[in-house]
């Protein structure tokens, strides 16, 4: 985050502040056992409005263990919402818009997930200011591909140390009310060594309207941008259940959404005439998290997080690269 | 919060619905008709009362006097499991931590009842307070364990799994 960057509420005279939604987001890899986590603390609805939640979502992804941690919901008045941090009682994230730097805390020990480390970007950030379609509404974001971090997390009593681990982050801000006929497909991808991807495009909530899809590669110090036709994306097999969906309640309310059709590999090729990758990603484990509008009427969106694990090859800047390393993919419905 | 009085299943009923029918009175109303002059019985660990409408009035007690005509029972753990997300609706039906007992048309109306409440959970701050507090007052004391069902408890035959096959309905059966 740089330091024009911060949550973006709406003016109080915002027709389309009802639709305000915000986010702090951090994926950790820990590279060494395997486990990806993600810390997210969300704002749904105008401030301005007793019904508007905050949301915390604390969750890692062991292997051979699953998902451990949960979600808390409270209300605007219960949080801690500053400039460029939003606190929650179990869990928060902060950013220090001088330096950049990310501060994240959990403290969620009834659920067996805490951390407390600190993250400073390694790469420039992507800037996306503009206003990319959402339904009847929009959102725009602010991505870190990387950054280092130094730190622990404890989970299920077992601390980790998080000095070897791999962070990204991004903000997102926008007017949509979940429910609205909108998805999207995200993932980032980030080796131990210094290569990073991250993919994103908008959809319709059947992801049979695709819009473009971006590719971002960062390899060292150099950054490439694929988009629209250079890339070859693909959905391979079918992952077999998400193993974990949250929050319960809603869950209890979709059990007609208990087994979502995902996917259980991606397979990714970006050329654009100089510079080219060819990515796989395999999935290891899902989860469910069922985003709730708390204004709109049955407003519901189903955002599922697959973890697992990728290889890449290719050649960017006449240098001819490839590795493996451990991923997260968003399907958005 | 922690001051106050522990509520007692009933408090807890009279609670839920009396928040629904503030934030959600299309909802409330939604309930009325769905349960209609219908009584039941509800337990929770060791508690257990009647619930019935009269005049669109929710009546909750011990014994009302009302013929019972289909029953819910579990318990405190079983709740918070799948508050948190550890357990799923269908497993704990299967696995009998959540037992709905009545005719078909009975159970359907209670499960929609339930579902009521969970949709406008989403939007009302009071339903998600009081979810809150019983996660507050009953987690020290119900125990919790991690259950993993093996599907089927009872026999699947060969034609239903062709027929579900054909269908494409099986788990890793379809492509996407």
């Amino acid at each position: 985050m740089t330091r024009l960057d911060s949550l973006r509420p709406p003016a109080l005279w915002d027709s389309s502040q009802e639709k305000y939604k915000d986010w702090l987001h951090l994926n950790v890899f820990d590279h060494e056992t395997g486990a990806v986590g993600l810390i997210n603390a969300s704002l749904h609805g105008s401030p301005f409005d007793p019904r508007s939640r905050v949301l915390g979502t604390t969750v890692v992804n062991v292997p051979d263990r699953g998902w451990i941690g949960n979600v808390e919901v409270t209300g605007f008045d219960e949080a801690t919402i500053g400039s460029s941090a939003i606190g929650l009682s179990r869990s928060g994230i902060a950013v220090d818009a001088t330096k950049g730097a990310i501060l994240a805390s959990v403290r969620d020990s009834q659920d067996g997930f805490s951390a407390t480390f600190s993250a400073e970007p390694v790469t420039a950030p992507i800037d996306i200011e503009e206003h990319l379609s959402l339904a009847d509404g929009w959102i725009s974001w602010y991505v870190v591909p990387r950054l280092r971090t130094s730190g622990n997390w404890t989970i299920n009593g077992q601390e980790f140390d998080l000095a070897n681990a791999s962070v990204y982050h991004d903000h997102n801000w926008g007017r949509w009310h979940w429910g609205d006929d909108f998805g999207w497909e995200w993932g980032c991808f980030l080796t131990s060594g210094g290569t990073s991807f991250v993919l994103a495009r908008t959809t319709d909530r059947a992801h049979r309207k695709l819009n473009r899809l971006s590719l971002f590669v960062q390899s060292g110090t150099e950054r490439r941008n694929f988009s629209g036709a250079s890339i070859d994306f693909s959905y391979m097999g079918e992952l077999s259940c998400v193993s974990r969906r949250l929050p319960g309640a809603l869950a209890a309310l979709h059990q007609d959404r208990a087994c979502p059709r995902l996917p259980a590999q991606l397979k990714l090729s970006a050329y654009d005439g100089i510079d080219e990758i060819d990515l796989t990603f395999t999935a290891r484990e899902g989860l469910q998290l069922i985003a709730a509008d708390p204004i709109a009427l049955n407003g519901f969106t189903f955002i599922h997080e697959i973890v697992g694990e990728f290889s890449y090859r290719g050649e960017i800047g006449a240098a001819a690269i490839s590795g493996s390393g451990l991923g997260i993919f968003e399907y958005v419905d | 919060m922690s001051t106050e009085a522990r509520l007692t299943l009933g408090e807890y009923i009279a609670a839920l619905v009396d928040a629904l029918a503030t934030d959600d009175p299309a909802g409330f109303t939604r309930m009325r008709e769905i349960v209609d002059a219908r009584a039941a019985r509800i337990e929770l660990d060791d508690e257990a009362v009647e619930v019935v409408f009269v005049v669109g009035q929710l009546h909750v007690g011990a014994k009302l006097g009302f013929p019972i005509e289909g029953y819910g029972s579990t318990n405190s753990a079983t709740v918070l499991d799948l508050l948190d997300g550890n357990l799923e609706v269908n497993t704990a039906v299967l696995d009998g931590r959540l037992r709905l007992v009545g005719d078909a048309d009975d159970v359907a109306r209670m499960c929609i009842a339930i579902e009521i409440l969970l949709n406008a959970s989403a939007r009302s701050p009071r339903l998600q307070s009081l979810a809150g507090r019983f996660r507050h007052e009953r987690s020290g004391t119900a125990e919790r364990s991690v259950y993993n069902l093996v599907w089927y408890p009872f026999a699947c035959s060969d034609s239903e799994l062709a027929l579900l096959n054909r269908l494409d309905l099986l788990p890793g059966s379809g492509k996407l």
